[in-house]
């Protein structure tokens, strides 16, 4: 099944810890809800299948962010109109400007925008994040458009920009929670 | 390197998002796993609001990670399908935001009584 699929790829944008937590109990409450919304019609399941997808890719772009703020240090930050902007350049293609809004306007709602604002790190770190957020959105767009030879070709540049961020954590001594800001020193 | 993992100072008073008071009032209920949330949450919101499984699993890590709810411990412990139930301390909030809610709600309605449309 091409929708499981593409659902399991893009499961992959997880931080793995969020990953080992909960991604066989996200599969399996996803495919409890192909069932049901299979039978009330197909343009039901369209909509249910592209709200699924677009709300990982939101949702693992928020994990990651979460991962990069430290709590502490939140109120120190301004918001960054940038990070907004580059989550709205990720609407994917045959997705509607006002869904894809709307769609970030519940995740702001829910205060997971706050989490990705990031001006404590470094630049470098910060733009390996951008690259990597780049690559995911290439990487959806791919899905969406049944290219999966493409969206494994993303997907390997994307573990590639993962290993080069990790260097760079470990550059600047920031741990993979970006704290480095709340050293004793 | 220390961490610090602190609440906001108003955390406490912050009023809750939709998806987070539809989840705690769920489970105020009941325990419930993943799709049984969904499904309630839907039937809750009378079809209103139907959370994307990506955005209810990153609410239910920040909710495990602040203690207001807890993996529930049944005789199944699947990795596949496991149950949420609320914490005291997610019942308090859950409280306290439906006390502001009251608040808010008495005060509306004092105030559209004065000046009738």
């Amino acid at each position: 099944m091409e929708l499981k699929r593409a659902y399991e790829i893009l499961l992959r944008l997880y931080p793995a810890d969020h990953r080992a937590l909960f991604a066989a109990e996200m599969l399996t409450a996803f495919e409890e809800a192909v069932e049901e919304r299979r039978e009330r019609g197909w343009a039901v399941f369209a909509r249910f299948a592209l709200a699924e997808l677009v709300g990982l890719v939101i949702g693992a772009w928020a994990e990651w962010g979460a991962k990069f703020t430290p709590v502490a240090c939140q109120s120190n930050i301004s918001p960054s109109a940038k990070a907004h902007r580059l989550l709205l350049k990720m609407r994917p293609p045959g997705v509607s400007r006002d869904s894809f809004y709307k769609i970030i306007d519940l995740v702001d709602e829910s205060g997971m925008r706050t989490n990705l604002h990031q001006s404590a790190l470094p630049d470098e770190v910060i733009e390996a994040q951008e690259r990597i957020l780049f690559i995911l959105s290439r990487l959806v767009d791919a899905i969406f458009n049944h290219e999966f030879e493409k969206a494994r070709f993303y997907s390997d540049q994307e573990s590639r920009e993962r290993e080069n961020l990790r260097l760079l954590r470990e550059k600047y001594k920031i741990d993979e929670w970006g704290q480095a800001c709340l050293s004793d020193t | 390197m220390r961490h610090v993992v602190t609440q906001p100072k108003d955390a406490e008073t912050k009023p809750l998002s939709e998806p987070v008071l539809l989840i705690l009032m769920s489970l105020a209920e009941e325990p419930r796993h993943g799709y049984a949330l969904i499904k309630d949450i839907e039937t809750l919101s009378n079809g209103r609001v139907r959370l994307s499984t990506g955005t209810l699993y990153g609410a239910l890590r920040r909710l495990l990670n602040d203690r207001w709810i807890a993996r529930f411990n049944q005789e199944d412990k699947s990795r596949e399908k496991r149950a949420y139930e609320l914490t005291p301390m997610g019942r308090r909030q859950l409280e306290l935001e439906l006390d502001r809610m009251k608040q808010l709600t008495r005060t509306a309605t004092a105030r559209l009584r004065i000046r009738p449309v």
